[in-house]
C-alpha cells in the first residue's frame, strides 16, 4: 500500500491538530485516535511528531495546556486552542486551498 | 506496560535531563499508556500491542529534533515554567520516596511527641486523685496507700512520656541532613507533595480547633463541681484533675494538626532556602 510521505503532511500536522481542537479540548491519545478514524486509517501520527507538535503549538500561542483527571483518576494534559490559534488555522487552510489548487495543476489525471 | 517504560527510558537515555525532557518523557507515557490500555481491552495480545505501540511511537531523531529544536529558547522558557528550577544544581535532590518516606517518620514522630507530651501533662492527676480517694477513707493506711499510689503514678507519666519524647526526637534525626545541607525536591516528587498537603488542610484545621476547644472545655469540669459541690471528692479530686487528660488531649491535638502539613511544607520550601 502506498505509505503516506511525512515530508508532505508535515507542514499540516499543526492544523489537523487544531481541526480537532476547534471543536473541543482533548489530550494526545484522544487526538491521535480521531486522527486516524477520520483518514480511515491512512494517516497515523506518531507520538513523537504529536508530541512536539504540541510543544511548538503552544509555543507559538496557538493552544493552551491544562492538567485534568480522567474518570478512572489518570491526570492528563489537555490542550485548547486560542483565539489566534483559531486565525492561524484558518490561515492555513486558505494556504491548502492555494496549494493544492496549485499542485493540483501538475498532476496527471 | 514495564517494557514500555523501558522502552522510553532507552530511547530519552542519550537525552540530557531537562525540565523539558521530563515533560516530554512523561506526556509520551501518558499516550502510550492510554494506547495500550486501549490494544490490551480490545483483546489484543500483549506481545503484539507492545509492538504496534513501539513501531508507532517514531524516533529518537525526531525526539532529539524536537527537544534540540525547544534549546534555542530554552533560557526564556525556564524563567516563565520552571524559576527554580537554576537552583536545584549543586543541590541533594530529594526523590518521591524519600519525600513520602519523610512525611511518614515525621507524622509519626510527631504523634509520639505528642503522646509524650500528653503523658506528662497528665501526670498530676495521680497524686491529686491519689490524695482525694485517701480523703474518703478516714483510715490512715488506705489513706496512705493511696496517697504513694498516686505519687507513682505520676513518676511512671513522667518517665514513660519523657521516653516518648526521646524516642520521637530519634526518629527525626534521620533527616537532620534536610536542615543542614543544600537540598531540593526531585522535579516529578512536587504534585504528589502538593497532593499530601492540600488533602490533610481540612484534618489540619480539624485537629486545630479540637485542640483549642478541649484547652478551653477543660476548666469545665473543675467550674462545675466547684459551684455544685455535693460530693467533696469531686469537687475537691475530680474536677481538678479532669483538667489535666483534656488538656493533655488537646495539646496532643494541637501538636498533631500539622504532622502531616509541616513535613510538606518543609519540602516544599527546601529550594527556596540559601
Amino acid at each position: 500500500m502506498q505509505e503516506i510521505s511525512s515530508d508532505v503532511i508535515r507542514g499540516y500536522n499543526d492544523t489537523i491538530i487544531l481541526f480537532f481542537l476547534r471543536k473541543e479540548p482533548s489530550y494526545g491519545y484522544e487526538i491521535s485516535k480521531n486522527i486516524k478514524a477520520v483518514t480511515d486509517n491512512k494517516y497515523l501520527i506518531k507520538e513523537t511528531t504529536l508530541y512536539s507538535a504540541f510543544t511548538r503549538l503552544e509555543k507559538n500561542g496557538y493552544i493552551t495546556s491544562f492538567v485534568k483527571e480522567a474518570d478512572n483518576g489518570k491526570k492528563r494534559t489537555y490542550y485548547q486552542i486560542t483565539d489566534s490559534g483559531d486565525k492561524y488555522y484558518q490561515e492555513k487552510c486558505e494556504e491548502w486551498r492555494l496549494t493544492k489548487d496549485v499542485i493540483e495543476r501538475f498532476i496527471n489525471s | 506496560m514495564e517494557t514500555i517504560k523501558n522502552y522510553l527510558e532507552t530511547m530519552f537515555s542519550s537525552i540530557p535531563d531537562t525540565p523539558q525532557s521530563r515533560k516530554a518523557k512523561q506526556e509520551l507515557l501518558s499516550m502510550m499508556e492510554d494506547k495500550y490500555n486501549e490494544l490490551m481491552a480490545s483483546g489484543m495480545p500483549e506481545n503484539e500491542v507492545i509492538g504496534t505501540i513501539i513501531s508507532e511511537f517514531g524516533n529518537a531523531e525526531e525526539l532529539k529534533e524536537l527537544l534540540g529544536q525547544s534549546q534555542e529558547s530554552t533560557a526564556v522558557e525556564l524563567v516563565k515554567d520552571f524559576p527554580n528550577e537554576k537552583v536545584i544544581t549543586g543541590r541533594r535532590i530529594i526523590s518521591t520516596d524519600e519525600a513520602l518516606h519523610y512525611i511518614s517518620d515525621v507524622s509519626s514522630s510527631r504523634s509520639v511527641l505528642g503522646l509524650g507530651v500528653f503523658l506528662c501533662i497528665l501526670a498530676p492527676i495521680g497524686p491529686i486523685l491519689g490524695s482525694g480517694l485517701g480523703d474518703i477513707f478516714f483510715l490512715s493506711l488506705f489513706s496512705g496507700v493511696f496517697t504513694a499510689l498516686g505519687i507513682a503514678i505520676l513518676f511512671l507519666c513522667v518517665a514513660v512520656g519523657v521516653g516518648f519524647i526521646l524516642v520521637s526526637a530519634s526518629k527525626s534525626k534521620a533527616w537532620e541532613f534536610l536542615e543542614k545541607e543544600p537540598c531540593a525536591l526531585a522535579f516529578e516528587a512536587e504534585p504528589s507533595v502538593q497532593s499530601e498537603l492540600i488533602s490533610h488542610q481540612e484534618t489540619k484545621t480539624f485537629m486545630l480547633a479540637l485542640g483549642v476547644l478541649l484547652c478551653i472545655v477543660s476548666v469545665v469540669p473543675v467550674t462545675f463541681f466547684g459551684i455544685i459541690s455535693f460530693i467533696d471528692f469531686f469537687t475537691e479530686a475530680l474536677g481538678p484533675a479532669l483538667i489535666f487528660p483534656l488538656v493533655g488531649a488537646g495539646v496532643f491535638c494541637i501538636l498533631n494538626s500539622t504532622r502531616t502539613t509541616s513535613p510538606c511544607e518543609t519540602l516544599l520550601e527546601l529550594k527556596n532556602k540559601p
